[in-house]
């Protein structure tokens, strides 16, 4: 795997500047916007290129709230939905803000961390608690770490889902306190299996009651602790202060983020991430930060991020509509994205996604196919509202040839070689006969490339 | 009826291997080809086939200790009368329902195994099916099942064939739960190959683009792209795979007819994705509808009914295409019901229950003692066997994996298989 | 007519050609110009539709007050400006073009008299006849239809054209064949059919449908019934259909669905042993009207007693009434008869699914063996009636608003199955709230109350602390399931409130009162628009939240999807159904009304 010459770290996170050889253009407007979000569409990439591309970051990390109008439409149909109490249908929910938010990073940063702090609704098996979560995750996307774990530590969903509703004294559970280190913050290998133990005491007392957290002092273990080194009579607050302060965390996140929205593989070396590591610590844990310097970096604009990671079955549903200003059937697109491995509120197991190669199998690249099928099938899926025939002829584009040319712009991280573009507009001519069809049926075959499933 | 899966196969990858090598194409095509053989390969590696009987199966009827006086004295209106008996021996016999099972018998393709539990039996459904399935008990953590940790010992390639499937529309079983890979569930045959108006175009299109396309970025980048590599070799093998599928599908449909039930048509596709030559270790299918408190007879005998129809097709379509010695049907339920019959004409939740194992490869016959009808815990059946060492003898006789880290403990395994 | 076929043939093909190149002649034939479409029919047709007074249905269409109420929405002007209806207004001016008249009068003068469609069994074949006043109009529609074809094509080529007895068949496309036989214009998609009604307009033989045996009964009794004309008035051979094994529905005895049995097995029942169903269709400003009627025996009958009656033809009670009354279903059905009797009625694969049921029911209800025990202790009066729930000072209110329904039957024996059930009652209740326990689901509270004579076991859900004031509160709060007993009345209901209300109207006596009018009525369904207009009103933001989901629209475009839905559900006022069955007669009467205001 070690291919890879070892990279300058020192270059590698220098803020990107363009120059002759690498010119700010669609194609790295779109890569931006492919990672930091999920696509835009030709004219939101001119936007872009008529600014800076830290401006453009810069941008993207200031709407780190929605604004008003769309956050009360989108939560108002969440709420809605959650009267039918029904978890599915909320997924759709999330899936009409994946389409539809203008703030995609935010979006993006809370995708990541619903991966991170993975909770599934087949086992909270409650639609409210499972929303209530996403809206903390949202809260906090960009914001404070220590705050979000420190919530997440209290939340009814993530709680169940660990077997924690119920903590007693007597037997202080585990579980919670195993994967606050192994998988929110830490790692494996950071610390032992008397720190889990001791940790685990700290948040006795902490249960879900009628769905709903609250700690039962009478069954808190008030004796002193000692995890990692330091001891006192900690509760859980103070449990997970004591595991923030460990320097290994800023570390284990830079690396989740290096692998969330730079490249899967080959696994950077921890002198390449101590920099971006450096800066989430000096700034307190602060997540904006850090993830401003890695998107405008020399590192995330270079060869090693472009196409350097397999499309997450959102990545590349989401990805699709967003780069044609498209809008769909969103149930069938929730459906779809469990089939192929990403339900929404359905993460696999705690360890969240594991993302790259693990995406892909052959049912799900059969199913990737045939979900993008279904939905460029459906009547309903519009393109700005239009036809896909009128959105394209509208930007003056009627041929194959045209349309493939315009696709590979929006949508695809990788130039595609001439003999691909000419099989395709061979197999996929546009004809007078039924040119809604055929344009439809070429971008479905664009979009079942192998080179398309990389982002 | 083995060779003609074969040699389609055969005939798709010299096609593949001809039209690479025409158009002189480099580094993409060995690798995909090596995958490819390299799955040819793992037609021998054997397979599970579980049967998950939901809501505790009755297996004092199911298997009967007819010559038992204990048997018609618990069940007044239950019990099966001798004569309807089909009988193995002198002392038990099967429900009229189960034929074909029967038959499996006389063949020497089934094994049942008798008095299988667990101890401190918990009758609550959900939680005993958690039990069986994770092989741990509610104060336990449960982050994956028994299967789940029998596939994350296997060296799984990403981008080849799923490493097990579930076939259903109900909620995927705990017992295939990994926390390494994701197993799917297939409702429909139709998620195993290209949809739409355009597939035809758009398999020939991937096909085409994978055999010729060179790596856009070999020429100008520095660095190659590994990651497209996997993907085009993946894109091969899931097409080869679909094709391998369909061919398997469109043969097929003469050969074998099985029963009209949903259970049948889901073992019917297990038989060919088999036979399709898919890598797939594990086939999981349930059959629900087991709790049967009050009116018992008729719908347990459709029950036993639908499952024994299935299963007996099954091994004999898989013994006709020459894969019942690779081939075990594992079923079982999350517990037997209790030994007195209720008012209703009907039983209750009670504990132990036989459990079965098809196949050529099994070691034919009843096995296990007699388990007492007079020797009650709480009016319910002690068990004899955990379930365990059942599963630990498939795992390690059948499915040649050490199943002491899978399960948790030691179990002794039996001698089940020959 | 005397004049020797020898002659005239060529003199018609000549003056046949005359006309066809614009010629200032007329064929104007005195032959079978005023017979009925019926008798130029080959005996062999097994379905015959006709449709006389198309000019009127038109006018009724166009002056109903339902067009401007449509024009004037806002959705219409969106849908007439995107140009959805473009390629539509195009084709009305081609066709006045053609017609060289607005296409109202063309259609009026084209159809003076009726339309015919047809299908026949020996040539497999479809025939649609035309008969006009007026040639002139039949010639331009004739030019208009083969130009239309030409524009399919995207070519002008030749039209394929032949000849048969001196009459000149055009192909409008691969199968379908026209031909003018002077007043008469006919399409069929088998040369076969159209030969032989050329032959028969020519030679007019004996032998048509006309002078069919079953042909002639059942338009007899057609017009026995009719008060007003029919606008179409349909026959269907249902007795060749069967024996042709055309429709295997019609020869199974045993069907799948258990739900389509209790509905219909007296129709379907019938519909095997019967030979002919005659339909009159008509429209009027209030709304359409189909009545289908075919010849019944009480023969026919065995094994469906349950649905008919046993001893005698059992009629449905009246219709339940309450207030907000969304539908009201009644029937004759004896439930337990034909539970037990599905082994005879249903597939072997739905017996599976009635046994397992059987198993799952039994439990339910405490071990009581559903059919006979249960089923068994009722009547075979069936009395269902949903009505839209008023919310508006009820708390917790859910956010989705259901309709609230109930069953109303007469006991067999009050006394006993009043406590039988009772006790059967509280321990479902009891075994709901075990499961929703483990599910999570709120509670049911248990309570009894007397009003009147009437007992009434309620079973409220109760809300959690946080829940009480709920506006949104889960979809459970829809319910409070009750059962009530009044004389020999059993009402199982969805709510308290509708159980109050049945309870407290005057019980019906016995089937002395049975008003004449509804003595034959087996079934009887009514179903009201406004009603559900009120349901769909009070869940508008669900059905808003819906839309967006599905269709990926904006709050604005949603809005406006679903304003336009209540608008079209507010345009209707009713549906009927009502089903008749007398010793010789079975009559299914559907309406649908429309609000005329």
């Amino acid at each position: 795997m070690d291919r890879m010459k070892p990279l300058d770290p020192q270059w590698a996170w220098q803020t990107f500047a363009p120059s002759n050889e690498r010119p700010w253009n669609r194609a790295l407007a779109a890569h931006l916007y492919r990672r930091a979000g999920f696509g835009a569409s030709v004219e939101m990439l001119d936007e872009a290129v008529s600014r800076e591309p830290a401006e453009m970051v810069r941008q993207l990390m200031a709407q780190n709230f929605e604004a008003n109008e769309f956050r009360e439409t989108a939560d108002q149909l969440a709420q809605t939905i959650l009267a039918s109490g029904d978890a599915k249908k909320l997924s759709a929910a999330w899936v009409y803000r994946l389409l539809l938010t203008p703030t995609q990073l935010l979006e993006k940063a809370t995708l990541f961390w619903h991966g991170h702090f993975a909770t599934s609704a087949e086992k909270v098996n409650d639609a409210h608690m499972m929303w209530d979560q996403n809206r903390l995750l949202r809260q906090h996307a960009l914001g404070s770490f220590p705050v979000l774990v420190q919530s997440i530590a209290q939340d009814p969903a993530m709680l169940i889902y660990l077997d924690s509703a119920i903590n007693r004294k007597a037997h202080p559970n585990e579980n919670f306190a195993r994967e606050l280190m192994e998988l929110f913050c830490l790692g494996e290998g950071n610390y032992s299996e008397r720190d889990v133990q001791e940790l685990a005491r700290c948040f006795t007392g902490w249960e879900v009651k009628n769905k709903a957290f609250r700690k039962n002092r009478y069954q808190h273990d008030t004796e002193s602790k000692s995890i990692l080194g330091s001891s006192g009579d900690y509760d859980g607050e103070d449990g997970v202060r004591v595991v923030l302060k460990q320097p290994f965390l800023e570390l284990f996140l830079a690396r989740k983020w290096y692998r969330f929205f730079i490249s899967d593989e080959p696994e950077p070396s921890d002198e390449l991430l101590q920099p971006l590591a450096n800066v989430f610590r000096e700034h307190d844990l602060q997540i904006a930060p850090a993830l401003e310097m890695l998107l405008s970096s020399n590192l995330f604009f270079s060869e090693h991020a472009i196409g350097r990671k397999i499309k997450s079955p959102v990545e590349l549903v989401v990805g699709t509509l967003r780069g044609l200003s498209g809008t769909a059937n969103t149930q069938v697109v929730s459906s779809g994205l469990l089939q192929v491995g990403q339900g929404l509120f359905y993460p696999p197991n705690v360890k969240g996604w594991d993302g790259g190669r693990a995406w892909i199998d052959s049912s799900t690249l059969l199913g990737r196919a045939n979900l993008i099928g279904k939905i460029l099938d459906d009547d309903v899926t519009r393109f700005s509202g239009q036809k896909l025939t009128d959105y394209l002829g509208d930007r003056g584009i009627t041929t194959a040839l045209e349309a493939i040319e315009y696709f590979e712009q929006c949508l695809f991280a990788l130039p595609l070689d001439d003999s691909t573009k000419s099989r395709l507009s061979d197999t996929f001519s546009v004809t007078a006969a039924e040119p809604e069809r055929q344009l439809r049926s070429l971008l479905h075959a664009c979009s079942s490339l192998p080179q398309y499933q990389l982002g | 009826m083995s060779h003609s899966a074969n040699s389609n196969r055969r005939r798709f990858l010299r096609s593949s291997i001809g039209g690479a090598a025409a158009i002189g194409v480099g580094s993409v095509i060995p690798d995909c080809l090596v995958r490819a053989v390299a799955s040819e390969g793992n037609r021998d590696e054997r397979i599970l086939v579980v049967v998950q009987l939901s809501g505790g199966n009755d297996g004092l009827n199911t298997v009967v200790p007819y010559a038992d006086d204990a048997y018609r004295a618990a069940r007044p209106k239950l019990a099966i009368p001798t004569s309807d008996v089909l009988k193995c021996d002198d002392d038990v016999g099967f429900h009229p329902s189960l034929s074909g099972m029967h038959d499996l018998l006389a063949n020497g393709q089934l094994t049942v195994v008798r008095g299988v539990g667990y101890d401190q039996p918990n009758r609550s459904h959900f939680e005993s099916m958690d039990i069986w399935h994770t092989c741990r008990r509610k104060d336990e953590s449960r982050p994956d099942g028994w299967i789940g940790r029998f596939l994350d010992t296997q060296t799984n390639d990403s981008g080849g064939d799923v490493a097990a499937l579930h076939l259903g529309r109900e909620q995927q079983p705990f017992a295939i739960a990994s926390e390494k890979i994701r197993v799917p569930t297939m409702k429909e045959m139709s998620e195993f190959q290209l949809q739409g108006r355009d597939r035809q175009s758009l398999r020939s299109l991937l096909n085409a683009n994978v055999a010729t396309e060179p790596n856009p970025l070999a020429k100008n980048a520095s660095e190659p792209n590994d990651l497209l590599d996997f993907l085009q070799s993946s894109t091969t093998s899931a097409l080869a795979a679909s094709q391998r599928v369909t061919e398997a599908a469109g043969s097929y449909a003469s050969d074998t007819r099985y029963p009209d039930t949903e259970l049948g048509q889901k073992l019917r596709i297990v038989a060919q994705l088999i036979d399709a030559g898919l890598t797939t270790r594990v086939y999981y299918v349930q059959l629900d509808g087991f709790d049967t408190h009050a009116q018992q007879p008729a719908t347990h005998a459709i029950l036993l009914r639908q499952w024994s129809d299935a299963i007996s097709t099954l091994v004999r379509d898989l013994d006709t295409h020459g894969h019942a010695d690779r081939v075990c049907v594992m079923t079982f339920s999350e517990f037997g019901r209790r030994v007195a019959e209720n008012a209703s004409e009907g039983t209750d939740h009670g504990t132990a229950g036989p459990m079965f194992l098809c196949g050529r490869g099994v070691k034919a016959g009843i096995f296990g003692n007699r388990t007492s009808l007079t020797d009650l815990h709480d009016g319910d059946l002690k068990h004899e066997i955990d379930f365990r060492q059942v599963y630990a003898s498939v795992l390690k006789n059948w499915l040649d994996t050490e199943p002491l880290p899978i399960l948790g403990g030691d179990y002794k395994t039996l001698p089940l298989f020959s | 007519m005397n004049t020797p076929r020898s002659l005239l043939l060529p003199l018609r093909a000549f003056l046949l050609a005359v006309v066809l190149s614009g010629g200032l002649l007329r064929a104007d034939s005195p032959r079978l110009a005023d017979c009925s479409s019926s008798e130029l029919l080959p005996q062999t047709v097994v379905a015959f539709a006709e449709a006389s007074h198309i000019a009127q249905a038109i006018e009724t269409l166009l002056d109903h007050p339902l067009r401007q109420r449509i024009e004037s929405l806002p959705a219409y002007d969106e849908v007439a400006k995107s140009g959805s209806l473009e390629q539509f207004q195009l084709g009305v001016t081609a066709f006045e073009a053609s017609m060289g008249k607005p296409w109202q009068e063309a259609i009026k003068t084209l159809t003076d008299g009726g339309v015919t469609v047809a299908a026949d069994s020996s040539s497999q074949g479809i025939a649609i006849l035309i008969k006009s006043s007026d040639v002139d109009m039949l010639q331009r529609l004739r030019g208009f239809l083969l130009a239309l074809r030409q524009m399919g094509q995207g070519k002008l080529s030749a039209v394929e054209q032949g000849d048969y007895r001196g009459f000149t068949a055009y192909a409008l496309s691969k199968e379908l064949k026209l031909a003018i036989l002077d007043h008469w214009l006919l399409i069929t998609n088998k040369s076969d059919l159209g030969k032989s009604i050329i032959d028969q307009y020519l030679d007019r033989k004996n032998e048509s449908l006309h002078s069919s045996e079953t042909f002639s009964i059942a338009r007899n009794e057609r017009d026995a019934q009719a008060s007003d004309p029919a606008f179409v008035s349909a026959y269907v051979d249902v007795a060749t259909i069967r024996s042709s094994g055309a429709a295997k529905a019609l020869s199974n005895e045993k069907i799948d669905n258990p739900v389509v049995e209790v509905l219909l097995g007296g129709v379907l029942a019938n519909l095997r042993n019967t030979s002919f169903v005659t339909a009159a269709l008509q429209a009027d400003i209030t709304g359409v009207q189909l009545k289908l009627s075919s010849p019944h025996k009480r023969d026919w009958e065995p094994p469906r007693e349950y649905f008919f009656g046993e001893t005698q033809h059992a009629a449905a009670p009246s219709l339940l009434e309450v207030e907000d009354r969304l539908f009201a279903i009644s029937a004759h059905r004896d439930l337990s008869q034909m539970w037990l009797r599905s082994g005879d009625l249903l597939s072997d694969k739905a017996n599976d699914g009635i046994a397992k049921a059987d198993t799952q029911l039994s439990t339910f209800f405490s071990g009581r063996d559903f059919g006979e025990d249960i089923l068994g202790a009722l009547e075979s009066d069936v009395q269902i009636v949903g009505k839209a729930q008023d919310f508006s000072e009820v708390l917790p209110r859910p956010a989705i608003k259901l309709p609230a329904f109930a069953l109303q039957f007469q006991m067999k024996t009050p006394d006993e199955t009043t406590s039988e059930l009772r006790r059967v009652f509280q321990s479902f209740i009891g075994f709901l709230n075990v499961v929703g326990a483990m599910n999570g689901q709120p509670q049911l509270d248990l309570g009894m109350e007397t009003l009147g004579d009437a007992k009434l076991v309620t079973a409220t859900y109760v809300p959690s602390r946080d829940q009480r004031d709920s506006m949104d509160a889960p979809i459970n709060f829809n319910f409070s399931p009750s059962i009530a007993f009044a004389g020999k009345r059993i009402i199982f209901s969805s709510t308290t409130q509708l159980a109050r209300e049945l309870v407290s109207e005057p019980e019906v006596s016995d089937s002395g009162n049975v008003v004449s009018e509804r003595a034959t009525r087996n079934t009887d369904i009514l179903f009201n628009a406004n009603t559900l207009k009120q349901v769909l009103d009070d869940n508008q933001s669900q059905l808003v939240a819906n839309n967006m989901l599905e269709k990926g629209h904006d709050k604005q475009a949603a809005e406006a999807e679903i304003g336009l839905l209540l608008e079209l559900v507010g345009m209707f006022k009713d549906a009927t159904f009502q089903l008749d069955v007398s010793d010789d007669e079975l009559l299914l009467d559907v309406r649908l009304h429309v609000d005329g205001e």
